[in-house]
């Protein structure tokens, strides 16, 4: 399996505390991977983990089809991009794309070429004799990942390469990774916080939470068939309604009641066997909720809460039975703080969890 | 004058806080230094009340007529070797000391120690260290080197290099804490990148440490040239001088206080303060040369 990654079993302690439990996981070749979760749910440990430079771990780890779980860094054939950059200040760009090629004495003519390669790629040419202070955010990080392809490795790590950018910079340089990672053809590694770099980038994503993995699989996967309330939860912005409801099971269907209000649900909101009057959390994304008094089911006078404009949409948010509901609205809409409004609620994408365990019904 | 507004108030402020200092510097640094200036110029007994002018017969004589006065300044090439090497032995203890070892926090201290250490206390512990059948040479019998002590004090060739061996004991700690202070500047993830690259400790050291760390060496060095033409206390209290461990600074104040020419001492004094301003300034050049911008 040249080029992807593989981890086996993979935990990770800080005396008493665990931080990873038993991680499973692999890549293929050429593929990106996203790690995906909250601050401290452990997805920066496996990063550096992979890279080895945080040893002592259980379990194994293959990179390009070579066992490097007791690897020094140096000898796993990788490339991090670290949140900060880690650039050299007192070296140019040049110097500080070169430098691994330096260590590993490549002969000047080829360092010479293979910077100007890379320099090309990432529209660093006319910057090269600069020093990182007197470039910006995003130049900084196009030198950090300059400094990273030049070793042509067998996997790229990223530790959260652009949470220190602006909006802006970022959907700009999230554009630019993508685009790089269709050049080279790399396999990567990408830890984020943000779900909007995770559903742009990933082939894969491995949801992490506390230590543990909370669901992996593709983007659509994590956002159409979430596992748990918390995968729900973690992806799509507004974030998704979850109703506390009680289900009534009759001939094979479902309803979900929220005091009399009844929701016909479809068979599929629930992946196995539900109880007749089973408390369950119900799961809603914002976009399959319409204001509108028509469609097959149809709940009205319902608060105006909240009125957030966004552009191009409007974020809603509805009181329903005393809890919020959110919703995305087309264009610029503005709803009367004292008028009351009628959802049409399309059911075809809904989820029931257990609302112990937050796994799916 | 309205003392009601706000920038007259912010005015009374910053003058309130700088007249105390600013009286200080005035009546301790500033008046005794035109006063040396004028001091150089007569030749004043240090006692008499009454000085007469003479020109610059004092420099003329030191520099000119008298050189023998300018010799012990050779001395001072001892203590700056001595101090190259005190610079060299910091940084790698200091480098040592920041990788977070075991215990690091004792050795910082241990190495510390001796600079907060009274200097009459050290200086009279290492009189009887460094004596004829003293704590060395029966430190060295013991690891059975017995027959490689020497005279320590009294040999003219060996007495500078055990000063100077007793002065970068006493101010290592201090150049110690300083490039402490310095490595702890430098991002630990630009040595991770640097590993993961393929950096050895070694190479780690030449192309991330030491660049970054490099303004301040320059400044110790300064300090270290500065220090070593000024040395007084390790010498003045251990040997007093003899055996051609003389220094400027004893060699000014013998001057003064033995020999009653308070005149020709000030003129020495404003001879080294005059070589102390070229040698800062050329290192200035120097060092801000190959600075970090």
């Amino acid at each position: 399996m040249s080029g992807g990654l593989q981890i086996t079993n993979a935990s990770k302690s800080f005396g008493a505390l665990t931080v990873l439990n038993d991680i499973s996981l692999s890549v293929d070749p050429g593929g990106f991977l996203v790690l995906l979760g909250e601050s401290g749910c452990g997805k920066s440990t496996l990063l550096r983990m992979i890279s080895g430079l945080e040893d002592k771990h259980e379990g194994t780890i293959e990179i390009a089809g070579r066992d490097v779980t007791h690897l020094d860094p140096k000898d796993r054939n990788i490339a991090m991009v670290f949140q900060s950059y880690a650039l050299y200040p007192h070296m140019s760009v040049f110097e500080n794309i070169a430098f691994g090629m330096k260590i590993r004495r490549h002969a000047k003519a080829d360092i010479k070429a293979e910077v100007g390669r890379v320099a090309d790629i990432l529209k660093l040419t006319d910057y090269l004799h600069r020093k990182p202070g007197q470039l910006s955010g995003g130049q900084r990080q196009r030198v950090a990942i300059g400094r990273a392809m030049v070793r042509k490795p067998d996997l790229f790590l990223f530790d959260e390469p652009l949470s220190n950018l602006d909006a802006k910079l970022r959907a700009e340089m999230r554009t630019e990774i993508k685009r790089i990672h269709q050049v080279l053809g790399a396999t990567i590694a990408y830890v984020t916080h943000d779900q909007v770099e995770a559903m742009t980038l990933a082939d894969k994503i491995v949801l992490l939470n506390a230590g543990r993995i909370e669901q992996l699989g593709t983007p659509e996967d994590l956002y159409m068939h979430p596992d748990t309330l918390f995968a729900a939860r973690f992806i799509g912005s507004p974030q998704i309604n979850a109703i506390e409801v009680t289900v009534h099971v009759s001939d094979d269907t479902l309803t979900a009641y929220v005091g009399d209000i009844a929701l016909a649900l479809p068979r599929n909101a629930a992946r196995g066997i539900v109880i007749h009057g089973q408390t369950a959390i119900l799961g809603v994304r914002p976009e399959n909720l319409t204001l509108s008094d028509t469609g097959p089911i149809v709940t009205r006078g319902h608060g105006v809460g909240l009125c957030e404009p966004m552009g191009s949409e409007t974020s809603v948010v509805l009181d329903f039975a005393g809890a919020a509901l959110r919703m995305r609205v087309p264009g610029l809409v503005k709803l009367s703080q004292d008028s009351t409004q009628s959802v049409s609620w399309d059911m075809s994408g809904c989820h029931l969890f257990d609302p112990e365990t937050g796994a799916h019904l | 004058m309205d003392f009601s507004s706000a920038t007259a108030q912010r005015r009374l402020v910053i003058v309130g806080f700088l007249i105390v200092p600013l009286t200080l510097l005035a009546v301790f640094s500033l008046y005794p230094f035109f006063q040396l200036i004028w001091f150089s110029l007569t030749d004043w007994n240090g006692l008499s009340p009454d000085k007469t002018f003479v020109g610059l017969d004092n420099y003329h004589r030191i520099l000119i007529e008298d050189r023998a006065l300018l010799r012990p300044l050779i001395n001072s090439g001892y203590y700056f070797i001595g101090s190259l090497m005190q610079l060299a032995l910091a940084t790698y203890f200091a480098v040592i000391l920041s990788r977070g070892l075991p215990a690091s926090n004792m050795f910082r201290m241990i190495l510390f120690l001796p600079f907060v250490l009274n200097s009459v206390a050290v200086s009279i512990i290492f009189r009887d260290f460094l004596q004829l059948d003293g704590g060395l040479d029966a430190l060295m019998t013991l690891v059975g080197l017995g027959d490689y002590t020497r005279q320590w004090v009294q040999d003219p060739d060996i007495v500078k290099w055990s000063l100077v061996f007793a002065s970068i004991w006493r101010y290592l700690g201090f150049m110690l804490l300083i490039t402490y202070g310095a490595l702890q500047a430098v991002p630990v993830d630009q040595y991770e990148a640097a590993r993961i690259e393929g950096a050895s400790e070694w190479q780690q050291f030449r192309f991330i440490t030491f660049p970054t760390i490099a303004p301040i060496l320059g400044l110790q060095i300064i300090l270290a040239t500065v220090g070593s033409l000024e040395v007084f206390d390790v010498p003045f209290l251990i040997t007093g001088g003899a055996n051609g461990t003389k220094t400027f600074i004893m060699a000014t104040l013998e001057e003064a206080f033995e020999f009653r020419r308070v005149g020709l001492a000030a003129a020495m004094s404003i001879i080294l303060l005059s070589i102390v301003m070229v040698v800062i300034v050329l290192q200035r050049l120097l060092f801000q040369r190959g600075a970090v911008t």
